[in-house]
């Protein structure tokens, strides 16, 4: 089910606020734990079996990790516990794509190819199988201590606001929060502006971006210009930040209007100057995981592997990293999608942290500031490229026209088809609202509410009270409006 | 000021609530319920499915199709999508439905712009069976002293392609109405009649198709006309064309069509129209024989469609035919002592029983271009 979907907004979650509040507080964890399950088996009733395996390898994992007081001990039940969710993982969003490679490995030595049946991607699946992972870290670092309450775990694992894409909140930052959460109208309220801010991010900015980037995307390459391709890549990059980005917000929204409080995911990502800055505001629950949980153990074990100073004539510490980040964005790649194209933009955001590692870091940063958002900006765009395309020949291509090889001649009035007063100003909100503008305007408007006359200071609350009420209720309505007249696709990270 | 935030947070919450609670409530006792059928889009609206235990999966899917089609605010909302689309993004608000061209002319989308782009196409099996039952039939009204003659109607995209947008592109390699047209070229029995060019080449006479609608005008009717009448001419010497100068066409602005209407628009997008007044006519509607439609045929009254000249001498027609030929009948009832047409529910069968009965000189199968594949499969629903 999509939080902007009818049913959800106009069906689900009424009856869940209803039931959740109603409901005595030692139960609203229980309702909470059936809700996340109607709303999982939503999307396909078949595969809340498998979501139900994960709890129960998670659950009974943690308990073995738990209960082991010798650290060999708790450590096979870890890597027992991990790879159980990994098979999962690996058997539902990875079959396809090995078989598909051995097959043409093997088709070469004229062996016939090996045939299964089309496996369907379960929803969320990598979202709340690295959850569990990161739950029977945090036991065996007897960071807290396994979950003997079922429905808690249980409820970690599924919790409804951000089961299908996130955020990967750690089970430490949410512990507590499973036992008992704090309720008020102001985090109810707040929960609701955020929601409502997300939704509008998906449905009156993403989706309106997706109309010109999907066009672009689909032109037949010997149609396609340079400045097309440019307009398509850019307007995709906008997409998928808000795309995702307005999924996060309504899950912490929702989250608030439950009572519970997750952990940011973005922090306006294309502000960045540099990849490593980058990786710091984008997908932060992601980022933090895989060098929590990779990155880090990688680092660790081979540094104790390897010579002090230097090794092969590399500095150790370098060496180390440039292992680490290899390995960690080659897994982040293939953890977006069975797919190469995800694997190569995977590479590139690792090859670009090494060479920023490496030196090109320090030379930007004596470069002019708007020169280190244009490298950034650049190299993005470029890696975007393979995540959209369906192929790494379909992205080498699109690229050689976007630097000018095999593009067609470019007629302005083509422009009109994809720019125009709607595409434009969404497309200058969506920019500006990947930046710290209307931040700032927040704040030169809240910094009027703290005027020393009493009046003014009155009045500018209740002008700035009322405006966010109508604006966010506006939001809604006009939300609901595309929502009912478009097919709202499902979201990008929905496929992860 | 906190107490200022708590009296809005309430206030937001109330509004809120009470927003997401109206649908819900109606869904439950049902103030307000859309009818069974939107004549703006065409369709019946989905029903309430009902819950199969044993067959889980498809139930959201058509419960979430259910719960959209019949939202308490959804005309209101479908009509404010519709200006916001056009106006704003200036961009079709069903793309899969139709497209907006340059100058505002509207283009049917679904199978039209798919065979247009070669993204939908017909086996070279499918083409075998479709040129085979053509000469199947020509044989047969052959056998019968009868005449028989194949057009297919143009879609807009083929006559005015300059006015597609500009991401709209014609498959390279040729749509699946070129591959039906270079075999049924390759049968030297069929008498098929290839109106594309000859409306193309009548294009500098004036706008052929309507901007708001997926059927040709008057005007383009005529051509078309020409085009077939022309044709059966070498075979009946008898029949006479009409000329242009027969015709006055007047100017005459009237509603938008269908695909304006899609929108909700068709009080908005006009339609610049022709009206023909043909001079000294003397064909008129004829009587009915009552041939029953099919039970599902939404259109039941213009099943059969009979027109009548007193003239004995000139040869009678017969023609399976689909909404395209409503035009082009006005003019072709001038040349005929009687004209008999049938709708059949896109099936365009050989209808022999009703040839039987009515015993034509000429037989005449006209269907629009992407419905061609029918000839031998039959409508999909």
């Amino acid at each position: 089910m999509l939080f902007s979907s009818l049913v959800f907004l106009y069906q689900f979650l009424p009856i869940i606020l209803f039931i959740y509040y109603l409901s005595k507080e030692r139960l609203q964890s229980v309702v909470l734990l059936f809700a996340s399950l109607v709303f999982y088996a939503w999307g396909g009733p078949s595969y809340l079996s498998i979501l139900i395996i994960s709890i129960l390898i998670n659950y009974f994992s943690g308990l073995a990790i738990g209960s082991g007081e010798v650290k060999k001990r708790r450590k096979t039940f870890l890597v027992l516990g991990i790879i159980l969710n990994l098979s999962l993982l690996v058997i539902f969003k990875y079959t396809h794509f090995f078989i598909e490679n051995i097959n043409l490995f093997t088709g070469i030595f004229g062996v016939p190819p090996v045939l299964i049946k089309k496996i369907l991607l379960p929803l969320g699946i990598s979202f709340f199988t690295f959850k569990g992972i990161s739950y029977l870290f945090t036991i065996y670092r007897r960071e807290t201590s396994a979950q003997r309450n079922f429905i808690s775990l249980a409820l970690y694992i599924s919790l409804l606001p951000q089961l299908i894409a996130g955020p990967i909140s750690r089970y430490r930052d949410l512990a507590p929060q499973l036992l008992g959460r704090n309720h008020s109208f102001e985090k109810f309220s707040s929960g609701i502006r955020r929601f409502i801010m997300g939704l509008a991010k998906k449905v009156l900015i993403a989706t309106p971006l997706s109309y010109v980037a999907n066009q672009v995307f689909t032109i037949p390459f010997e149609h396609l210009s340079t400045p097309l391709a440019w307009i398509g890549i850019l307007f995709f990059a906008l997409q998928i930040y808000y795309d995702f980005s307005g999924y996060t917000d309504m899950a912490i929204g929702l989250g608030r209007m439950l009572g519970f409080e997750f952990v940011e995911n973005f922090n306006f990502p294309y502000i960045s100057r540099s990849f490593r800055e980058f990786w710091r505001r984008w997908h932060i629950s992601l980022s933090t995981w895989f060098r929590d949980y990779l990155f880090l153990p990688i680092a660790y074990h081979t540094s104790r592997k390897l010579p002090k100073e230097k090794y092969l004539g590399l500095r150790t510490d370098k060496l180390i990293y440039l292992i680490a980040t290899t390995i960690t964005f080659l897994l982040c790649g293939f953890w977006h999608g069975a797919a190469w194209t995800f694997i190569v933009w995977g590479m590139i955001h690792g090859f670009m942290l090494i060479v920023e590692h490496l030196g090109l870091g320090k030379i930007l940063n004596r470069f002019y500031k708007p020169f280190q958002h244009v490298y950034m900006i650049f190299f993005l765009l470029i890696s975007w490229v393979f995540f959209r395309s369906e192929s790494i020949r379909e992205a080498f291509d699109y690229l050689s026209i976007m630097f000018g090889f095999g593009s067609q001649s470019f007629k302005w009035d083509i422009l009109s088809d994809y720019l125009n007063l709607g595409t434009i100003s969404i497309f200058t909100i969506a920019i500006l609202g990947s930046t710290r503008f209307f931040d700032k305007l927040s704040d030169i408007l809240m910094g009027w509410t703290g005027s020393s006359r009493p009046f003014i200071r009155r009045g500018t609350v209740n002008i700035l009270n009322i405006g966010t009420l109508a604006f966010i209720i506006s939001v809604l309505a006009i939300s609901t409006i595309f929502i009912e007249g478009e097919t709202i696709t499902s979201f990008i990270y929905f496929k992860f | 000021m906190s107490r200022t935030v708590k009296i809005y947070s309430i206030i937001l919450t109330f509004f809120f609530l009470i927003w997401i609670l109206i649908p819900f409530f109606n869904d439950v006792f049902q103030f307000y319920s859309e009818p069974t059928v939107s004549k703006t889009e065409n369709r019946t609206l989905a029903r309430k499915p009902l819950v199969n235990f044993n067959l889980l999966d498809p139930y959201p899917v058509s419960y979430e199709k259910y719960f959209k089609d019949h939202f308490i605010f959804r005309p209101q909302a479908l009509q404010a999508h519709s200006y916001l689309n056009f106006y704003y993004f200036r961009r079709s608000p069903i793309p899969n439905r139709m497209d907006i061209g340059k100058h505002l002319w509207l283009f049917n989308g679904e199978d039209d712009k798919l065979i247009y782009q070669g993204k939908k196409t017909i086996s070279n099996d499918s083409i075998m069976m479709i040129v085979r039952e053509l000469h199947k039939r020509t044989l047969y009204l052959r056998g019968k002293g009868i005449h028989f003659y194949v057009c297919f109607a143009p879609m807009t995209q083929e006559i005015y392609p300059e006015f597609l947008p500009n991401n709209y592109f014609r498959s390279p390699g040729g749509t699946q109405t070129d591959k039906v047209i270079a075999a049924i070229h390759r049968d030297t029995v069929i008498q098929f009649i290839d109106l594309k060019p000859k409306l193309i080449a009548a294009k500098k006479y004036g706008r052929l198709y309507q901007t708001t609608d997926n059927h040709w005008n008057y005007l383009g009717a005529f051509f078309a006309y020409s085009a077939i009448i022309e044709r059966m001419k070498k075979d009946f010497p008898v029949l006479k064309p009409l000329m242009m100068s027969d015709i006055t066409f007047k100017q005459q602005i009237r509603k938008g069509g269908g695909l304006a209407n899609m929108m909700g628009f068709d009080s908005i997008l006009m339609e610049n129209d022709f009206s023909p007044e043909i001079r000294n006519a003397r064909g008129r509607l004829g009587a009915k024989a009552g041939y029953p439609p099919p039970w599902w045929f939404p259109y039941k009254d213009e099943y059969e469609v009979v027109s009548v000249l007193p003239d004995q001498n000139l040869p009678k027609l017969f023609v399976i035919r689909d909404s395209f030929f409503n035009f082009p009948m006005l003019y072709m009832r001038e040349n005929f002592s009687k004209t008999t047409a049938i709708w059949d529910g896109w099936m365009y069968k050989s209808n022999k029983v009703l040839i039987e009965k009515e015993k034509p000189d000429i037989v005449l199968l006209i269907i629009l271009e992407p419905l061609i594949g029918h000839v031998v499969n039959g409508p999909s629903d």
